[in-house]
């Protein structure tokens, strides 16, 4: 049964799991009831909070599914959040891309690919659903505008499935103009506060902000941001959270995984906060794998934020070479995923102070489009060199063990076998390509903090769960916020895909509740 | 005991005006790193360059009817002078090589309070390209 009694006490939260009983307690407050909302401002079917890929892809499903009246609201002066920023890649099999390119993949590699990387934590179910309905999704989203353009193999994955349409922004925008079309509502600077229940505890309005002014300081607790004038705003068939990680938030993300320190650098856009998980443990929401936070190795070391040498990086991961400059060799396999790739850089970096150096030849380089080499070149990213000498000295790379590794690699290379860390060398226009050739390209990879795994614990169909096992009324979650899907750790491009797909379910779920609402 | 709180009382509101002044003399000069006060008036809220040439007044730019529901997002008032954004992109578009500022691919017809502020100076450039896009010809981008 439902103890739906407000609690008036201040509750302390201790997160559960291994391993994290130790990190401050969260104070919680009581959840916000009916009874204490003054007025409902606006009315309307179904809001949903954010307007990333999940939260924009779950409002053209429920006007596709027949809802009209609907809000998308985000905190932010912008839309689309660490979406309209990212690279944007879906990763799935079958497309018709995959087809012109002659590449042979199917949704059971795709799952392989994924509980090996996710080390079999992730929930198999969801897993599978992405892996077999993804398709559908990849293809309502060239029905919606989205024009892509190439396929390309991100680490982890065993064959090329990423599907690129530029960057994020360029599947955003598109559901953004479709919204647009159908009548639904966007609103901007608008910030949730309360999520407002029932007597009965389903889910039924919420509590926001309007006019919030996101304060741009990356050192800025928004839980001290006090902007904007409150307004309560009913929600028929319930609300959709689609608000993000929490991968720019420096003392969550620390609570979550001590080893995040406040100094750790971060790709998220800086609205990537906690406020929004944080409310939600204190509304006592179920969460699963918070521990696991990604950081992402294509990233450089010399660029505050995600930067431009990760389009150099990424192509050296698959057609260079990387090395400890102290010990002159390579150190782990090039093109492993994310966690792995960022391990193996955290364990000799030696906390920032001795970063690896990743460098190609002036023939591997001309898989970079010149457009991101030479803005990497501008940021003081990439550096090019005209003898390995002025490479070696720049870096002060350990000589000779550095010439023998590298007369090594070039043998692998040509023999099509990595005696030392088992990489399957990747063929560029028919051909592998050695270190030879001048002029030789280098950047300095640094691991940031990336993606949030963990987060609120749905059904398939995004129903979201109380602590108490049963699913709440009238409450959906879908992208970042979510748990369970990546597990340990999450492959490129899995993420558009996982916020694509479930965004299109939760709007699908809530629709199908207004429609049970209505006939009842 | 009467008195000498009294006489604390005067010294300490002396103080607080002659701070005052001297902020306001400073004000005339300068923009505040962040805007003053809490209350939506002129005093608090200055302007600068062309703004205070023209002699714009709140009610020019902000569109709300009470004042204690302005905000710096201007529902489309800075395009009332501006232009469009297609006029502000080309009057960027040599800047920055091949990126222009109001040509972003991320955000369409970005609010200008993002980037621009009427009411301060902020202490390091408030250009949100530069975030993530750190090549030379984009850092020295200034936001005016």
């Amino acid at each position: 049964m439902l103890n739906m009694q407000r609690r008036k006490a201040m509750k302390t939260f201790a997160l559960l799991g291994s391993g994290v009983a130790l990190f401050p307690a969260l104070e919680a407050q009581a959840k916000m009831l009916e009874k204490d909302v003054p007025r409902w401002d606006e009315e309307f079917d179904a809001i949903v909070v954010g307007s990333g890929f999940a939260g924009s892809a779950a409002m053209v499903s429920m006007m596709d599914n027949g809802l009209r009246n609907v809000l998308m609201i985000d905190k932010m002066p912008y839309l689309g959040g660490n979406s309209s920023i990212s690279g944007g890649s879906f990763a799935i099999s079958g497309t018709y891309i995959q087809k012109q390119d002659g590449i042979d993949d199917n949704p059971e590699l795709h799952i392989k690919d994924t509980l090996k990387s996710g080390k079999n934590l992730n929930d198999i179910e969801l897993v599978r659903i992405m892996a077999y309905e993804g398709l559908d999704s990849f293809n309502w989203l060239t029905t919606n505008g989205v024009k892509w353009k190439w396929v390309s193999q991100s680490g982890g994955h065993s064959v090329s499935r990423s599907h690129s349409a530029g960057a994020g922004s360029y599947i955003v925008r598109p559901l953004q103009k479709r919204i647009r079309e159908m009548g639904g509502k966007i609103r901007m600077r608008v910030i949730m506060d309360e999520i407002v229940y029932n007597e009965k505890g389903h889910v039924i309005g919420m509590k926001v902000r309007e006019k919030y002014e996101f304060k741009f300081d990356r050192d800025f607790d928004e839980n001290e941001n006090t902007t904007g004038n409150t307004k309560y705003y009913r929600a028929n068939a319930g609300i959709i959270l689609a608000t993000g990680g929490w991968g720019a938030d420096k003392k969550f993300r620390q609570q979550m995984d001590a080893k995040l320190t406040p100094t750790t650098l971060t790709t998220n856009h800086m609205g990537a906060t906690g406020y929004t998980i944080k409310k939600l443990i204190q509304d006592d929401i179920e969460t699963i794998d918070m521990q696991y936070i990604q950081s992402m190795h294509v990233t450089s070391a010399d660029e505050g934020s995600f930067g431009f040498a990760y389009r150099f990086i990424t192509r050296a991961y698959g057609y260079g070479m990387m090395i400890n400059p102290k010990t002159g060799r390579r150190f782990v396999n090039e093109i492993v995923d994310r966690k792995n790739g960022t391990d193996a850089i955290l364990a000799m970096n030696e906390g920032g102070t001795n970063h690896p150096i990743l460098f190609m030849d002036s023939v591997g380089v001309k898989t970079v489009d010149i457009a991101d080499l030479q803005r990497g070149m501008e940021a003081d990213a990439i550096w090019q060199f005209e003898t390995l000498d002025e490479m070696i000295a720049k870096f002060n790379i350990n000589k000779e063990p550095f010439l023998d590794e590298l007369k090594k690699y070039n043998e692998y290379v040509k023999s099509g076998k990595d005696a030392d860390y088992g990489r399957v060398f990747q063929k560029y226009k028919g051909a592998t390509i050695t270190i030879e050739k001048p002029p030789f390209f280098a950047a300095r990879p640094g691991p940031k903090i990336h993606h949030c795994m963990g987060g609120v614990k749905t059904t398939p169909q995004c129903l979201v769960f109380h602590k108490g096992g049963y699913t709440v009324p009238g409450l959906f979650a879908c992208g970042e916020v979510t748990g369970g899907r990546h597990g340990y750790n999450r492959l490129g491009s899995n993420a558009v895909l996982d916020c694509i797909l479930f965004g299109r379910k939760a709007g699908k779920s809530i629709a199908d509740r207004y429609k049970q609402i209505v006939r009842s | 005991m009467k008195r000498v709180t009294n006489v604390i009382i005067t010294v300490l509101f002396m103080f607080c005006t002659a701070s005052w002044i001297v902020a306001a003399e400073n004000s005339s000069k300068l923009l505040p790193l962040t805007p003053m006060g809490d209350k939506f008036t002129a005093q608090n809220y200055p302007l600068d360059g062309i703004h205070k040439k023209l002699g714009l007044s709140c009610v020019d730019c902000h569109n709300e009817t009470k004042p204690e529901e302005y905000s710096s997002e201007m529902l489309g008032s800075c395009l009332k002078c501006h232009g469009n954004y297609e006029t502000v992109k080309e009057r960027t578009a040599h800047w920055g090589h091949n990126n222009n500022v109001h040509q972003s691919p991320h955000f369409e017809n970005l609010a200008c309070d993002v980037c621009h502020k009427s009411h301060s100076k902020p202490a390091s450039n408030s250009n949100l390209c530069v975030q993530c896009h750190g090549q030379k010809t984009m850092k020295q981008l200034l936001v005016k």
